[in-house]
């Protein structure tokens, strides 16, 4: 089905194109939200990775994963309006980076996702994408393009902060 | 860790991220616009429409039209300097060295046709071989892979097609051969890396396929060793940076 409307793609279809946005923006969006943290990056980040879609379909290999070549995009794409975005800590940020605060049971899918926000890049974005879009680790590994076991470890590091957040939420229950 | 934190984990990013949604339409407005001005260029390529990104393809256009003054005027010297100026002939560039960072002092390439690149004139030579050119380091440590980095217009294919090519062509002669996609970083193209082992001395090949924008491609052959990668292969990285199409 999905290789049927890739093939219309490819022949410039626009109406095809269309279908496919809106098949994959939803979560492309909500992907480059959480790496990028910025709505307007996030935003550039997927209209960009669209374009580029539609360029460079020509290049892409129908018998290949079509969401994995999507995803690669769309992850360089974020990290080119990171590296262009201006390095600003916020009070606010580098104190939510204290995991073993007290948390109520009212605000702890606030807390667990700005712990998320607050994980560095290389453990977020294997996280992100696992939970988000049920990546497994050699898909993410080949969007990456970081070895398997680097990132079996940088998902391990990432679990294991918010595994400790989860347990104090469970403790304040 | 178990299933119920994995659906916490979820659902904390589903409802963090809600909010990104509403945007989806206004996204779409833009997408559809751009695709229109590329579908127009693609129908008439020298149609040149604007974009937000290609501020540089106009300096590039402004250049290569003194270039063709130049040539058939005896204005030439005046604007050789006004060449100069738009690409300025040296250039402080940050690299990261061996893990270290390092300034090193570039020179804008001299005799190159249709782009520019800048190179450490100290470090290494810059030479035209059959219409390829070809940068090699001054000092060759004997006994040791080729280093290189080689530079070549195709005018009738499009990076896609030279990289399925490449990638028949080298597959079982390295251990490891990737098509990476499209990179960003450290320019717009198709990278195909491949290696022929983890050893020290085992050859390196990256292949960046760049659009040349009239339905060609630069191809750019890095070959460097696996000792090399943060050396030589960090200076080829961060030459490939400054390389830009002037057409």
């Amino acid at each position: 089905m999905e290789k049927e409307l890739l093939e219309k793609v490819k022949n410039k279809d626009k109406k095809a194109f269309e279908e496919l946005y809106n098949i994959y923006s939803e979560y492309a969006l909500r992907v480059a939200f959480a790496v990028t943290k910025d709505k307007s990056n996030a935003a550039d980040a997927v209209q960009e990775t669209f374009i580029r879609v539609y360029k460079y379909i020509d290049g892409y290999d129908i018998n290949k994963p079509f969401k994995t070549w999507f995803y690669n995009i769309l992850i360089n794409e974020c990290n080119r309006v990171l590296k262009k975005s201006p390095k600003v800590i916020l009070i606010d940020d580098f104190t939510s980076t204290n995991y073993e605060k007290e948390v109520t049971t009212d605000n702890k899918h606030e807390d667990l996702y700005s712990t998320i926000e607050n994980l560095e890049d290389i453990n977020r974005i294997p996280i992100v994408l696992m939970y988000l879009e049920g990546f497994s680790e050699v898909e993410i590994s080949n969007i990456m393009g970081v070895n398997i076991n680097t990132i079996k470890s940088r998902l391990y590091k990432g679990r294991q902060k918010l595994k400790k957040l989860l347990e104090n939420i469970k403790r304040g229950e | 860790m178990i299933n119920n934190d994995d659906k916490k984990i979820k659902d904390a990013l589903l409802k963090g991220t809600d909010e990104i949604k509403e945007l989806k339409d206004s996204i779409w407005n833009n997408i559809e616009k751009e695709i229109n001005i590329i579908d127009s260029e693609r129908v008439d390529l020298k149609m040149k429409t604007k974009n937000k990104h290609n501020f540089l393809k106009y300096i590039s256009i402004a250049a290569a039209l003194v270039v063709g003054f130049v040539t058939l005027t005896p204005y030439g010297h005046a604007a050789i300097d006004t060449i100069k100026k738009i690409f300025e002939p040296n250039k402080v560039v940050e690299q990261q060295i061996e893990g270290t960072g390092e300034k090193a002092n570039m020179q804008l390439s001299e005799n190159t046709t249709n782009y520019i690149i800048y190179y450490d004139k100290d470090m290494y030579t810059m030479k035209s071989v059959d219409g390829k050119d070809i940068i090699t380091p001054i000092n060759k440590a004997a006994n040791y892979p080729e280093v290189s980095m080689t530079i070549e217009q195709i005018a009738d294919k499009r990076p896609h097609v030279i990289a399925s090519e490449i990638e028949k062509d080298i597959k079982g002669k390295y251990e490891t051969v990737e098509n990476k996609g499209l990179v960003n970083e450290p320019i717009d193209a198709i990278l195909i890396n491949a290696r022929a082992g983890s050893k020290s001395k085992d050859p390196v090949i990256n292949y960046y396929l760049i659009e040349n924008n009239k339905g060609g491609t630069f191809k750019v052959t890095q070959k460097y060793f696996v000792e090399a990668s943060e050396g030589h292969g960090s200076r080829f990285y961060h030459m490939l940076k400054e390389f830009k199409i002037v057409d």
